[in-house]
């Protein structure tokens, strides 16, 4: 027989229907650019989730996620371009045989470019994780550089440093934050479970968790792996949103801009990193004022490009400086927390929120 | 916890204090709220024009392109300055800088379009970001006018898009032209910046025509390449050496040009060096040096090669307001907004459909002569030929457009 | 390939591994007294060439006088970034290292704001431009000066970690912290003059390979940083030999390999990451087989 849900469940599932239905009547309701926002902000939730769930979690500080997005992006933008359409994107060389044909619909492409990028995660984190510290990292960048390079010279998979235009926006809001919800949940199940614990053993202590029976081997690749599965999601699903695909986005300047919204929410948080997402992507468009030429009180104010990375780039190092546990350190979103809060004022005593 | 606390309130202050700005009601907003509606539905029979008509501005203000972005938007300043009105009301610029990137070209575009509620974008001068802005301008109905970027994809198949410059088909047929019938050149090697659209769109054409004028197959000897940022070329220069072609055809931006032209000297090469417009940069003869003598490229403009009196005009008043002569991307930002602006008086609406008709009929005489769009609305120009001679731009030549 | 060709791209890949011997020594003296990527080398490399140029274009100061002003400067930013940004994260590893990216990022990016991305030429004396020519190979005087400085430098280093107090300290502080400070070195002292000779290693790299190819801009530092941080990495980060050796053995091969086969431009640069990644997993100590550290993270 079924357990009867607990309130947290049905609360949990009434939130994900609000989320999915307000995405179904956005997608016409609201403006274009307020879409696009709101489609950057799911995107890059995940990708702050997945790399909570390496670093935040396990304790594996990898920064290959900007080349395993590429991964997801090219598959899903390779296989969703019509044949006609990659005729005329492929300038340097013509497409290769192997994709100059296939079209897929938007899900079977989106999952394999997530398949893909999980097994590219297990080549890479296999030899990888048994590295520590400086090495594990600088292998994965590496790794991540390697993947691009591949991809700009790979002109008839991929057209090269040029590449691919015109990805048809098969998606909608109500697909990104459908995987946003998927990942989150999954990844949360994940860190719930006895392997998240056993996960977070190993960030703790190596050795320790070896000695009680922990197969660091296993454990640390299977959460790379899955890492990995929703980075490349992500990624095809950035192609489906832009529209145009190239190597160049896909730098460690990519993976840097992931670290520093998952420190601004919070490594161990996922509810954190959505927040952080949000804040991220919203700031970076409200930003764009600073950087315009404008009146400001009656001066010309020539507006300063630049601004916008200038301001993240300070927002980082302050962060990693004196606030290094973020917005949330470890606490997640409870349903618990909100109503004891909004019972009494002086909810200290009420408040309970998961720590992990 | 104290200063998380700090840092979260600075955050959440900034936040709404951008959200102010950035949000903050436009005063056109009430009499222009029927203005911005799509084409389809019905107008009301006198159009309300609103108090300030907006154009956006979508350049390449930092990043690689910096230089040329900077430009063109010193360009459209003047033409704002001289005429800074269209059908009695003021003309308001809106600047918004893509970072040299094309996602962020269209996310700027699709900000000009929703939040600034622009009539008209002028700009990119990079093709790979005008392709990427347009996607999104076409779709909104939004005229665009490009810049210098000469790609032919900017405006193949898009309705409202237009461009103030000639493309890279002519270019190429130009330069091609001028290399074999001028230079008398038999045997050329292509050296290309892979990494970019307009390097490799321009090779390409630069290389059927060289062989077509020439009528040898086997004319074009070599296709070398390299990636933007790279700073060596040894490697594909010393082939170059060794296969002595008449001239070397590389169309690339001006900083590798001036490495690849020292370093080609160093080497010493005796190839002739030929390349495109994005070599229309005062930069690259302060990089090259003395290596620039005798480098010859197509380009937009140069102050000699057009004789009507609205050139001499143009290129006086940048001489006066900014201290150096106008050149490519000056050129096509200045003619890029008089061309819309032009438009927009004819059009006697600021509708996107309405200014499209217009800016079709287009007979305007701009710094570069009487200008007309083709029927994929790219500009129809002569390309100067420019010649570094003592360390200064000299007009060499000009191929008039069939 | 021709005996001319050959010598022709040896000549300059010998300049080129000079140079980023020269960048990856800065790495690896900070790893080896605080193991730490300063991933703001880069950028320090920068500074010093940007702001080089900028004595000479702005103010019309000569060359002579820009660059060492710009090398002062450059170190001061070297210590100041080390006191603020570092020091309080001396004792966590990935803390730092995204510390010293984000210092990165900021530098970057705060010449962008104040001088835009364009790129601009580099001042440097005249007497570089010139070429020596033999026979059919052209050795510009610029590699010479690249080759006889690096050599010089190198061999003061040398005297430096191994005769003076103050190298023997950093040597003692990279092989043991704790027991160094027992035996009375005080860290601080001896990090700071790391960082010194670190910016001051950077900036004449900057200055000799602004000079070789002559234009600055926000992002100069980015190519030759990374790739003199993979020569170090392979010669064995930490150490001063490997980083030489590292970053010499990496700038000669990126010359040399093009060389052999022009059809691999384009994947000379996976070449190198493949080389990293294939030291890392098998042969973590590098060419000198530095002491690996099993830190935590």
């Amino acid at each position: 027989m079924f357990r009867r849900p607990s309130k947290t469940t049905v609360l949990t599932l009434a939130a994900m229907v609000v989320l999915l239905a307000f995405s179904v009547w956005a997608e016409h309701g609201l403006d274009p650019y307020i879409i696009r926002i709101l489609n950057m902000w799911c995107i890059y939730t995940i990708l702050v989730a997945s790399f909570n769930l390496i670093y935040g979690i396990t304790g594996q500080f990898s920064l290959a996620h900007a080349g395993l997005a590429a991964i997801g992006a090219y598959t899903v933008s390779l296989l969703t371009l019509s044949p006609e359409a990659k005729q005329l994107s492929f300038l340097l060389a013509p497409p290769s045989p192997l994709i100059a044909n296939v079209q897929w619909p938007l899900l079977p492409a989106l999952l394999l470019g997530g398949v893909l990028a999980a097994l590219i995660g297990f080549v890479i984190g296999a030899p990888a994780l048994r590295l520590h510290g400086d090495y594990l990292l600088i292998v994965t960048l590496g790794f991540s550089e390697i993947i691009r390079l591949i991809l700009v010279n790979l002109s008839s998979v991929t057209n090269g440093a040029m590449g691919l235009k015109g990805v048809p926006y098969l998606s909608s809001l109500t697909w990104t934050i459908g995987a946003a919800i998927v990942a989150l949940t999954v990844i949360r199940r994940l860190i719930t479970s006895s392997y998240g614990r056993a996960l977070m053993c190993i960030r703790e202590d190596e050795i320790a968790a070896e000695a009680l029976g922990v197969n660091l081997f296993r454990h640390k690749t299977i959460a790379f792996v899955f890492s990995s599965f929703f980075v490349g999601i992500a990624g095809g699903l950035y192609a489906e949103i832009l529209g145009t695909v190239d190597p160049n986005t896909f730098r460690p300047a990519l993976t840097y801009a992931v670290i520093t919204m998952a420190i601004l929410g919070g490594i161990r948080s996922l509810t954190g990193g959505a927040i952080a997402a949000g804040i991220y992507t919203v700031m970076s468009e409200l930003l764009r004022t600073v950087e315009a030429p404008q009146m400001i009180f009656g001066w010309d104010y020539p507006g300063l490009p630049g601004l916008r990375q200038l301001f993240f780039a300070t927002m980082l190092l302050l962060l990693i400086l004196f606030a290094r546990k973020g917005l949330m350190g470890s606490k997640e979103f409870s349903w618990d927390w909100l109503f004891s809060r909004s019972k009494s004022s002086d909810s200290k005593g009420s408040e309970r929120s998961h720590e992990q | 916890m104290q200063t998380k606390k700090i840092l979260l309130y600075l955050l959440t202050v900034l936040m709404v204090t951008a959200l102010v700005l950035g949000c903050a009601p436009q005063p056109a907003a009430t009499p222009a709220a029927e203005e911005q509606k799509p084409a389809e539905e019905q107008k009301p029979a006198e159009e309300v024009l609103p108090d300030v008509i907006k154009i956006g501005v979508n350049e390449t203000m930092t990043g690689w392109g910096a230089a040329y972005g900077d430009m063109t938007w010193k360009g459209i300043q003047l033409a704002h300055e001289q005429k800074p009105e269209v059908l009695g009301k003021k003309i308001e610029l809106v600047l918004v800088d893509n970072k040299s990137e094309k996602s962020e070209s269209a996310l700027a575009a699709q900000r000009l379009v929703e939040v600034e509620k622009v009539v008209a974008v002028i700009g990119v001068n990079s093709s790979s970001m005008s392709m990427a802005q347009n996607e999104v301008l076409d779709k909104a109905k939004i005229p665009s006018m490009a810049t210098a970027a000469t790609n032919p994809l900017v405006t193949q198949g898009k309705p409202y898009a237009f461009r103030a410059a000639f493309i890279d088909p002519f270019q190429g047929e130009a330069a091609a032209k001028f290399a074999v019938e001028e230079m008398k050149a038999k045997t050329a090697v292509l050296l290309v910046d892979i990494a970019l659209d307009y390097p490799v769109g321009l090779a390409n054409y630069f290389r059927s025509n060289f062989i077509k004028f020439t009528g040898n197959e086997k004319s074009v000897l070599a296709y070398l390449s390299f990636q933007t940022g790279d700073r060596d070329f040894t490697a594909q220069l010393t082939q170059i050496k060794s296969l002595n072609p008449d001239i070397v055809f590389a169309p690339n931006e001006y900083a590798e040009l001036g490495a690849i032209l020292q370093q080609a000297k160093q080497l010493g090469i005796t190839a002739k060096f030929l390349a495109g417009d994005s070599a229309d940069v005062p930069e690259l003869v302060q990089i090259a040096g003395e290596n620039a003598e005798g480098f010859m490229y197509t380009a937009q403009f140069h102050p000699d090669a057009f004789t009507n009196p609205e050139s001499k005009q143009f290129v006086e008043a940048f001489r006066a307001k900014y201290n150096i002569d106008p050149e490519t991307f000056s050129v096509t930002g200045y003619d890029g907004y008089m061309l819309l602006r032009d438009a927009i008086e004819r059009a006697g609406s600021v509708n996107g459909d309405k200014i499209r008709e217009a800016l079709i009929n287009t007979k305007f005489v701009g710094a570069r002569g009487l200008t007309q769009f083709d029927e994929n609305h790219n500009a129809i120009l002569a390309v100067p030929v420019i010649e570094i001679k003592g360390g200064k731009k000299t007009f060499r030549y000009l191929v008039e457009p069939q | 390939m021709t005996t001319d060709l050959f010598l022709q791209f040896l000549v300059n890949g010998i300049a080129l591994g000079a140079l980023y011997a020269l960048i990856a020594i800065g790495y690896t003296i900070i790893y080896g007294v605080v193991q730490l990527i300063n991933a703001a080398h880069g950028e320090f490399f920068m500074v010093a060439a940007f702001l080089t140029m900028w004595g000479v274009l702005q103010y019309q100061l000569p060359w002579y006088v820009s660059f060492p002003i710009s090398m002062l400067i450059v170190v001061g930013l070297g210590l100041l970034v080390d006191r603020l940004a570092y020091r309080p994260l001396r004792e966590q590893k990935t803390s730092s290292f995204i510390g010293a990216v984000s210092v990165s990022f900021l530098l970057q990016n705060l010449f962008v704001v104040l001088f835009t991305s364009r790129a601009k030429p580099f001042p440097h004396p005249k007497i570089l431009d010139e070429v020596l020519t033999f026979g059919n190979v052209a050795l510009p005087v610029v590699n010479i000066f690249i080759l006889g400085v690096s050599v010089i430098l190198f061999l003061m280093l040398f005297f430096l970690v191994t005769y003076t107090d103050v190298g023997r300290a950093m040597r003692a502080i990279s092989k043991d912290m704790e027991v160094s400070q027992l035996m009375g070195v005080n860290p601080n002292k001896i990090i700071a003059f790391a960082f010194i000779l670190s910016t001051f290693f950077a900036s004449v790299g900057a200055f000799m390979y602004c000079s070789k190819f002559p234009y600055v801009d926000p992002f100069t530092g980015v190519i030759p940083g990374l790739k003199a941080f993979i020569g170090a990495v392979i010669g064995g980060i930490g150490s001063i030999p490997g980083a030489m050796v590292g970053g010499f053995l990496l700038g000669m091969f990126e010359i040399m390999i093009v060389a052999a086969f022009p059809e691999l431009t384009a994947f000379r640069d996976v070449f190198a990451y493949v080389v990293l990644i294939l030291f890392l997993l098998f042969r973590p100590g590098g060419i000198f087989n530095v002491r690996v550290r099993e830190e935590k993270v």
